[in-house]
């Protein structure tokens, strides 16, 4: 009982310890604007599920005192975008909030966001990428301000690689052969990794093909999942999950796929530059023996998909729109946010604007032994195709793909057959939303 | 002096049915009235969409819609199939269970009572979890025990679903209806068991042909109970969509409902859906109650 109330108030007094830290630090900045009248700071609320939220608020919150931001962890997936639409609809939605590109027409088609062209349309086109202005920039209006982009890459255990003989693969026929050579190699072993639990993936690879699932004509959507790019792209994926020469697993920030990766019974897997930091928190012990190189394309010719990659957006009904707007600007376009976010070391992302790449110096390569993978990840960046976009119902299309994907090993279903299947679904739905369609 | 005693009757009455009452509209009525309304209007863009949403009165087309929709009607098939899979065994299982506690035989009465019901106690969707666990592959030390023997079982496929959703809910259940039905056991004349052993009949005979008629209302009741529970289906099926989605979205009425409403932004559908799986849930009590009814009279 004494050991115990002892200890309560030594975590009591390094609690007001640090505290005060806080209230110092906040003390010795001036750069922010005023806050709006009626004194005290602002408080605002930040609603995220990326890696290193809390860190980069916190480093936002030492430097501004007229702003403090208050940082609320939520579990990511579909049901993180359910969670935001109720509290529009609520009017209890957060000040700032994290929306991934796939899911961001959506969102706005849905009513949920603030129209962000009057404050940040002209940082979006200074500072970003055509290709990813398309990504947040819809209708002619801005909606999200861009933060990182994610293309793929190819993870290798290089010490698995080297001891057999293999070649990272340039192209998708080497991919096949090395798959062959992995699994030969090791029985158990696979070298790659079929997501049943993710449609984005497949839609990332599509991406890469050439193909383009969502698009406009005028005031008219443009849909076509299951064009001639995407059903190589399908063909080739049934074909390596129906012989068994990649493993299957749901996601993989699943457990089952963590625990198979300790085993060592996953040796390499394509995956954006943001699986880093996952695989470095994994599998510590396998420090130094992973290396990155450039995703296999279809002609040998540098190119990549992009799954995954977040914006920031200020949801409708925020009090405060433009203190949040100075907390998106510190979070995505500043040189001390973006190395706050990558200091954390369980955010691996590559930021969105060009401008700020040397932030990931920040970021410890000991666990590739030193490659200096942002490079990897910066040319693959480069070489994404233009023109993707998504689509105000993204959300039926990945359900319709999704709900088919475990079922290719056993022959039940062809991937490409899915895709057609998806795209009737999306087209319907997006008829019965009351849009226009074209075909 | 009648009329005062009475009142204050009543007013007891009030007092105790108030709170129910309260909780009851505010928890049960008005969001069932809320969605009877939401179900009669849908939500339209227009162009592109990006410029939000309008609502319009569309009366009783979001009723059409459901119905119309195969993935709907499907769901109401599993959970068909659930039933026919789910109640023989569960309540076979419980009966068998109760039986074998109630006979002179049965040791340890109070703690094989506890042991079973105690799954009972675990919130649905913990024990979800942790079942899902166990089905998962990579993960289960009972897939690895399996696998050792030589079998290969995949759980969470579309065709092996069924079972362990099956085998998920009768952990949960099964003690539970073992109480009642034992309580029912309990209750029955002890002569007449005594007169059925004087004239010869073994435990087994007595167990079949005078304990189980006896107890009849109380395996109909739990019966129709567990179907109209059925209809509920959600909990376990949408956890293991979570880890596998190889079942699909919209596996149960209720997982097709949510569905619309949150993944397609589509509460008309969504609540149209609600409201039909409610009016189903309806038909089923009113024949409980008038079961029951009957059974008073007899």
């Amino acid at each position: 009982m004494k050991r115990r109330s002892l200890r309560m108030s030594a975590l009591l007094a390094s609690a007001v310890v640090s505290l005060s830290a806080v209230a110092a630090c906040g003390g010795t900045d001036s750069s922010t604007p005023q806050a709006e009248s009626g004194g005290g700071p602002v408080t605002i609320t930040f609603r995220s599920f990326v890696k290193g939220s809390d860190v980069v608020t916190a480093a936002f919150n030492k430097t501004h005192k007229d702003i403090q931001v208050k940082f609320e962890n939520v579990p990511s997936g579909a049901d993180y975008y359910t969670k935001l639409a109720s509290s529009v609809k609520a009017g209890n939605a957060p000040d700032v909030a994290v929306v991934e590109y796939n899911q961001l027409p959506e969102a706005v088609s849905q009513g949920e966001l603030e129209d962000l062209t009057a404050s940040a349309g002209s940082l979006v086109s200074e500072k970003f990428r055509p290709p990813v202005q398309a990504l947040v920039n819809l209708g002619g209006k801005t909606w999200g301000v861009p933060r990182d982009v994610a293309p793929l890459v190819f993870f290798y255990r290089k010490d698995f690689y080297d001891k057999h003989k293999i070649e990272p693969p340039k192209t998708w026929d080497d991919f096949t052969k090395a798959m062959e050579a992995v699994k030969k190699a090791d029985p158990e072993a696979r070298g790659g990794v079929f997501q049943t639990g993710d449609p984005d993936a497949l839609a990332a690879f599509a991406w890469q093909a050439g193909a383009k699932w969502y698009g406009t004509q005028g005031d008219a959507w443009k849909v076509d999942i299951d064009d001639a790019a995407s059903k190589k792209v399908a063909d080739y994926w049934n074909d390596l999950v129906v012989k068994d020469l990649v493993a299957q697993f749901n996601t993989v920030s699943d457990d089952a796929f963590f625990q198979a990766l300790q085993k060592g019974q996953v040796v390499s897997y394509v995956c954006p530059n943001w699986c880093a930091g996952a695989l470095q928190s994994t599998v510590p012990d396998q420090s130094g023996k992973w290396a990155v190189a450039p995703v296999p394309s279809w002609d040998g010719q540098p190119a990549s998909g992009m799954l995954g990659g977040s914006s920031f957006t200020i949801p409708k009904g925020s009090k405060h729109p433009e203190a949040a707007m100075e907390f998106i600007k510190f979070i995505t376009s500043d040189m001390e946010g973006m190395k706050a976010w990558l200091s954390s070391g369980t955010s691996s992302m590559l930021p969105a604007a060009p401008d700020l790449a040397p932030a990931t110096s920040v970021f410890k390569l000991d666990f590739f032994g030193g490659q200096d993978i942002f490079s990897v990840a910066s040319k693959a960046y480069e070489s994404i195709p233009a023109g993707w976009a998504w689509g105000p119902t993204a959300g039926v299309t990945e359900t319709a793909i999704n709900d088919q994907l475990g079922k290719l090993a056993t022959g039940e279903v062809r991937l490409a057959d899915v895709l057609t299947s998806a795209e009737q679904a999306t087209v319907a739905d997006l008829k019965t939303r009351g849009l226009n369609v074209v075909q | 002096m009648a009329t005062r005693s009475a009142r204050r009757q009543g007013r007891t009455a009030a007092l105790l049915i108030g709170p129910f009452l309260l909780l009851f509209l505010a928890f049960s009525i008005a969001p069932l009235v809320y969605t009877a309304w939401l179900s009669l209007f849908s939500e339209r863009s227009s162009g592109l969409g990006f410029g939000g949403t309008e609502t319009f009165f569309t009366g009783l087309e979001n009723y059409v819609r459901a119905l119309s929709d195969e993935a709907f009607r499907n769901s109401f098939l599993i959970i068909a199939l659930y039933v026919l899979l789910y109640i023989p065994l569960m309540i076979g299982g419980a009966l068998l269970l109760a039986l074998l506690l109630d006979s002179a035989m049965a040791r340890a009465k109070r703690f094989f009572q506890l042991a079973l019901f105690l799954p009972h106690a675990v919130p649905g969707l913990i024990a979800a979890v942790i079942w899902v666990y166990l089905y998962t592959p990579g993960l289960s030390p009972v897939i690895d025990a399996l696998e050792s023997a030589g079998v290969r079982w995949n759980f969470l496929s579309a065709d092996h679903a069924l079972f362990s959703v099956v085998n998920i809910s009768t952990w949960e259940w099964i003690g539970y209806n073992m109480v009642i039905f034992y309580a029912a056991l309990q209750a029955i004349p002890r002569e007449i068991l005594e007169a059925g052993r004087v004239d010869g009949a073994s435990g087994a005979r007595i167990a079949l042909r005078i304990k189980v008629p006896m107890v009849r209302p109380a395996i109909a009741l739990n019966v129709l109970f567990t179907v109209i529970g059925a209809l509920q289906l959600f909990t376990e099926p949408r956890v293991i969509y979570r880890v596998s989605t190889e079942i699909g979205s919209a596996w149960t009425p209720n997982m097709y409902a949510l569905r619309a409403a949150f993944e397609n932004h589509d509460y008309g559908l969504a609540s149209s859906a609600s409201i039909l799986i409610a009016l189903l849930g309806a038909v089923l009590s009113y024949i409980v109650t008038r079961f029951s009814g009957r059974r008073g009279q007899i």
